[in-house]
């Protein structure tokens, strides 16, 4: 839910489908991305190796990240080591333990808002 | 790239990671492995490792008593990647120390790999796709069967085919080497897969099928270069990676005047994304002390290229052939 703890990170020209966008909220570096105009948000840094997010890849994955296989997920790719996230939850599906926050994001009046 | 702005910026470089020791160094204090072992690789190819024991004794003392290491010297889990890094930084630094202790070590490892490798030649490691993983315990043990003791070699051979079996099998048929979990777009996983493929071949005594691998390999590399000379949308390790597999395998092919634009390119690139002091991991973002590591290490492999034997540049892998260890078909471009 958006409310009015959320903050403004930008515009929403700044951020078309199919583009991703770092920020920072409070300090922290956030990544963001818009897939076919939904936006979502998670922490930046690869708890990994702390590669960026930002320059991975958005991919449709399966639950065992194998092809074919079960129902698909959107997931990004971290550009390191190729670990992967759950774009709505933050879940690694690479390693069962880890994972980055995940934050509310949306595009109103021409902004971008990102929750806590 | 002018060799002597090269030589300049390995002292520069150099001197900011001897400022940043306690970050890096066993001695100071806990650590993250691999950033270790990156950093003992430069310390070897700068022809530090005579005054430099005390690092290769602290990496003796956090070796656990499976013979493996942790991915950080706190863990207490052993991890293979790093494990096959710390065992190869080992059995080269002890060619100059000629350390009984560290020779220990590395028995210790080898046990470590002969124990755990898999039925069908991989070894596998949660961080890394299995390609990959295999690839450094292969690389581990090329550099065992050039300098280990013959008590070595016998003890790793075949555990050794089998790793470099499982390599060549995983081959695609367009040169690359894909994993679908951790590195679908190949990039990495097919710079490491090609260098460790040719030099295993330096020291094959009856010859896998190697260099039409290698040959592959390295076109696949070529062609997959963007046209600014980085590789994976300016991905500074990666770049690294497909550089110095480059620099390596267009020597041992003698292929070097086919593969010198790519190569000039990318060193251009790599110099030009470097920070004030070190590299970091995409253009702009902070210097990642591993990256800078890397950083060092391709520009003294360059170095070693731009040399008139070609074999210096196959030393910067560890590996010191002899008469009798050329690679086998390919005289054309390793002469000695």
């Amino acid at each position: 839910m958006m409310d009015e703890q959320c903050r403004v990170v930008g515009n929403c020209a700044d951020l078309p489908p199919g583009q991703s966008l770092l920020v920072t909220v409070d300090g922290k570096e956030v990544a963001l991305f818009n897939v076919e105009g939904r936006l979502y948000a998670i922490g930046n840094r690869c708890p990994h190796r702390s590669g960026p997010l930002v320059r991975g890849r958005v991919e449709m994955v399966s639950e065992t990240h194998s092809p074919n296989e079960g129902p698909e997920i959107l997931a990004v790719r971290c550009p390191i080591h190729g670990w992967l996230f759950e774009l709505a939850t933050g879940r690694c599906l690479t390693r069962p333990n880890a994972s980055t926050p995940a934050f509310p994001a949306t595009c109103r009046g021409g902004e971008i808002l990102v929750g806590p | 790239m002018d060799l002597e702005k090269a030589a300049q910026l390995i002292e520069s470089e150099y001197q900011f990671l001897s400022q940043v020791h306690p970050q890096w160094s066993l001695t100071a204090g806990p650590q993250d492995m691999e950033l270790v072992a990156h950093a003992l690789r430069v310390i070897l190819h700068l022809g530090k490792a005579g005054e430099s024991l005390p690092e290769y004794q602290a990496l003796v003392k956090a070796q656990h008593s499976d013979g493996g290491w942790g991915r950080e010297s706190a863990e207490q889990e052993s991890a293979a990647w790093v494990s096959a890094f710390c065992g190869l930084m080992l059995i080269r630094a002890n060619a100059i120390l000629k350390n009984p202790e560290i020779e220990q070590s590395i028995w210790k490892s080898l046990d470590y790999f002969l124990k755990f490798q898999k039925a069908d030649g991989r070894w596998v490691d949660s961080e890394w796709g299995d390609l990959d993983t295999t690839s450094h315990p292969v690389s581990f043990f090329n550099v065992v069967m050039a300098l280990g003791t013959q008590k070595m070699k016998d003890a790793v051979r075949s555990s050794w085919r089998k790793g470099l079996r499982f390599i060549l099998q995983g081959q695609s048929e367009d040169g690359g080497w894909y994993d679908p979990v951790f590195q679908p777009s190949g990039v990495e996983t097919t710079a490491h897969l090609v260098q460790d493929s040719v030099i295993a071949s330096l020291v094959l005594p009856d010859g896998l099928p190697v260099r039409p691998a290698c040959e592959k390999g390295m076109l696949w590399i070529l062609r997959h270069q963007d046209p600014d000379g980085s590789w994976d949308e300016k991905n500074v390790d990666h770049t690294m990676d497909c550089t110095r597999s480059t620099l390596l395998i267009c020597r041992m092919l003698g292929a070097q005047e086919k593969a010198r634009p790519a190569v000039e390119k990318a060193m251009e690139w790599i110099v030009a994304n470097k920070n004030d002091s070190g590299w970091p991991d995409f253009p702009g973002m902070e210097t990642n002390l591993e990256r800078t590591c890397d950083g060092l290490d391709v520009l003294l492999k360059y170095q070693a290229w731009r040399q008139a034997d070609p074999l210096d540049v196959v030393r910067r892998w560890g590996y010191t052939p002899g008469e009798p260890t050329l690679l086998r078909g390919v005289e054309a471009g390793v002469e000695r």
